[in-house]
């Protein structure tokens, strides 16, 4: 007998000894017994007293490692084009780090932001099966978007992994100026012709894009002050309708409980910012708890500044890392107009560091950089706060150009950061 | 704003849906999968109770397919709350003896003996490769899936499993060419490490 047959045999065996069979069970059980036991899985899960950490951590981490992946679509970036800006950021969230306050009201697992998020928000899941949501980056009352993901279909999406909806809702006012950048947009077919509709209710504006990966969106009229985009690459319209259709408004609660685990809630918010703070110099006085991701001059030149909603940790990271880069580079202005040399000298040293701090290694390591220390030069965040680490170096602090405050009938919406525009600025210092 | 009335008793729960097919679809699976692991049909099914309950708090995150995501939940309410307590006693060495369920063989006695001499040598194996073979042979899951509840990659887990079974087959080997009364001697220190 050879090996292979040796080993195969061994797995016969042990087959044919399997003390427990399902299809015998499943013959057996009868339809009250298994209501029974739903019941009592049910009653289970509902009560707070029997937590089941094992397996609620498993069955969490599964969900975690769904959530990789996920960008925005071609169609989805356009919509959010404002010409001729070299950079344009919505800015979702103006968030302010609300130091792990919790609501005492009828939500209390929540931050009064995020609830208020909720209740001014359509809510909408995806109930087809497989699908949960993945990102919540942008999440504010009137602007943010979720990514819903169908892990396994083993079809659709970037290397099989999986079909993607993005749930987008923008102030009211913006309805109609996407209903035109949508129907501007040129496929081979040309230009792409709306079919309108009803969806839960409301009239739904859909167009089909075609192509190799047939993208799909649906704008929504608006509803009080948002109204909602869904769009998704689907390989034909039929699979991209059932999964629209599939959409279902739910209470504030079940619609925060659906955000994915990477979202970081308040209880689990100071302990994240704990964390993303270990090895970097905090500037003397340094409050973490005033953490903020960026003030935006507002119409009457005060701040714009809303309390925290919910952030994921690349958000946080963001703006802890902002916050001490930040608080360095006022302090090295402070030192600098006082003649006082050796504070000065003490935030060009702590800002010198950041090519190793870790949160900002983490950040880029998400995009496939490796190493202990960040490039000298590069794209994004990062690099932001190590060319403002290099101008206090040289002794100057550029403060312009500045980013640019987009104002949309008189209220603040956004910001646009023109290339070379001043790092400082860009980090929301100055 | 969309009509939804925020009340629990009003609050439609999209998911229940989910969760209820799932349950239907995968409770004799998940019994079977704990009656494997664990000693005596109650306690397999308060572990099913508890993987269930896992599931419903996870409803809106129930994948398609759901039964490796299951099983994963399951191994660890087993692992985490059963394996310390003296609930736990392995199936191993009494694998074919309650159920009944044999490898059809036309002499009972050599039934009996292949049964005895299989309990013998899969109690001697490690726990780890004991379970590796479980997934595959008994749970019927692929590779791909049996990797995900045993929480591994695809790829380490087929070394496991090529181990797993070369080790089972050598034991096989040498504990058929054992008296009986000895296979019963060799499997009792298999035991004590549950």
């Amino acid at each position: 007998m050879t090996r292979k047959s040796r080993n195969d045999d061994a797995l016969a065996t042990m087959r044919a000894a399997n003390p427990a069979s399902a299809t015998e069970l499943r013959g057996a059980i009868t339809d009250a017994e298994l209501s029974r036991a739903m019941q009592r899985a049910i009653a289970l899960g509902e009560s707070p007293s029997q937590p089941i950490p094992a397996g609620d951590r498993v069955a969490r981490e599964h969900a975690a490692r769904a959530d990789r992946g996920g960008v925005f679509s071609r169609h989805r970036r356009a919509s959010l084009g404002l010409g001729g800006l070299a950079c344009v950021v919505v800015v979702a969230a103006l968030i302010l780090l609300s130091g792990g306050s919790v609501r005492d009201g009828a939500h209390p697992s929540f931050a009064a932001a995020a609830v208020k998020v909720a209740e001014a928000n359509p809510r909408l899941l995806v109930t087809a099966p497989g699908w949960s949501i993945v990102h919540a980056r942008s999440f504010d009352v009137d602007t943010g978007g979720l990514t819903y993901k169908d892990d396994e279909h083993p079809l659709y999406g970037p290397g099989g992994r999986g079909r993607q909806l993005n749930l987008t809702w923008y102030p009211a006012g913006f309805y109609r100026d996407m209903l035109r950048e949508k129907g501007q947009v040129r496929t081979r077919a040309g230009r792409v012709t709306p079919v309108t509709s009803t969806l839960l209710g409301q009239r739904a504006t859909t167009f089909a894009y075609a192509g190799q990966h047939p993208n799909y969106a649906t704008v929504l009229a608006p509803q009080g002050d948002v109204f909602v985009e869904i769009n998704g690459s689907f390989g034909s319209k039929r699979e991209y309708e059932a999964v629209l259709h599939s959409l279902r408004p739910v209470g504030v609660d079940a619609w925060l409980s659906a955000m994915p685990p990477e979202v970081l809630r308040p209880a689990a918010r100071s302990e994240a910012i704990a964390q993303m703070l270990r090895g970097i110099p905090v500037p003397p006085g340094f409050d973490a708890s005033a953490l903020h991701f960026r003030a935006m001059p507002g119409p009457s030149g005060s701040p714009l500044q809303s309390e925290s909603a919910l952030t994921d940790r690349f958000m946080l990271a963001k703006s802890v890392s902002g916050a001490v880069a930040c608080g360095w580079l006022q302090r090295w202005l402070s030192a600098t107009r006082a003649g006082d040399d050796v504070a000065a000298q003490e935030a060009v040293e702590a800002m010198a560091t950041a090519p190793h701090w870790p949160a900002l290694l983490r950040m880029v390591r998400e995009k496939g950089y490796r190493g202990s220390t960040l490039p000298p030069h590069g794209q994004g965040w990062p690099s932001e706060i190590l060319t403002a680490a290099r101008e206090i170096a040289h002794g100057h602090l550029r403060r312009k150009p500045a980013v640019t405050t987009i104002y949309v009938k008189g209220r603040p919406i956004g910001y646009a950061t023109s290339a070379g525009a001043a790092p400082a600025s860009v980090m929301g210092c100055l | 704003m969309l009509p939804v009335d925020d009340s629990p008793n009003a609050v439609p729960d999209v998911y229940r849906d989910r969760f209820e097919h799932c349950f239907r679809d995968h409770y004799a699976q998940l019994l079977a999968f704990a009656m494997r692991r664990v000693s005596g049909r109650e306690i397999a099914e308060d572990v099913v109770a508890d993987a269930f309950a896992v599931a419903w708090r996870r409803r809106d995150r129930i994948p398609n397919p759901a039964l490796p995501w299951l099983y994963a939940i399951a191994a660890h309410v087993i692992a985490n709350q059963y394996r310390s307590t003296r609930r736990r006693h392995s199936l191993d060495a009494r694998l074919a003896h309650e159920t009944g369920a044999v490898a059809p063989e036309s002499d009972p006695a050599e039934s009996l003996g292949r049964r005895d001499a299989f309990s013998a040598a899969f109690a001697l194996l490690a726990e780890p490769e004991r379970e590796v073979l479980r997934l595959v042979a008994w749970d019927g899951l692929d590779t791909s899936d049996a990797a995900q509840v045993f929480g591994c990659s695809p790829g380490a887990f087929r070394v496991r499993l090529h181990r797993a079974r070369r080790k089972l087959a050598k034991q096989l080997e040498a504990t058929e060419h054992l008296p009986r009364e000895n296979r019963a001697a060799v499997s009792n220190p298999a035991e004590e490490i549950q």
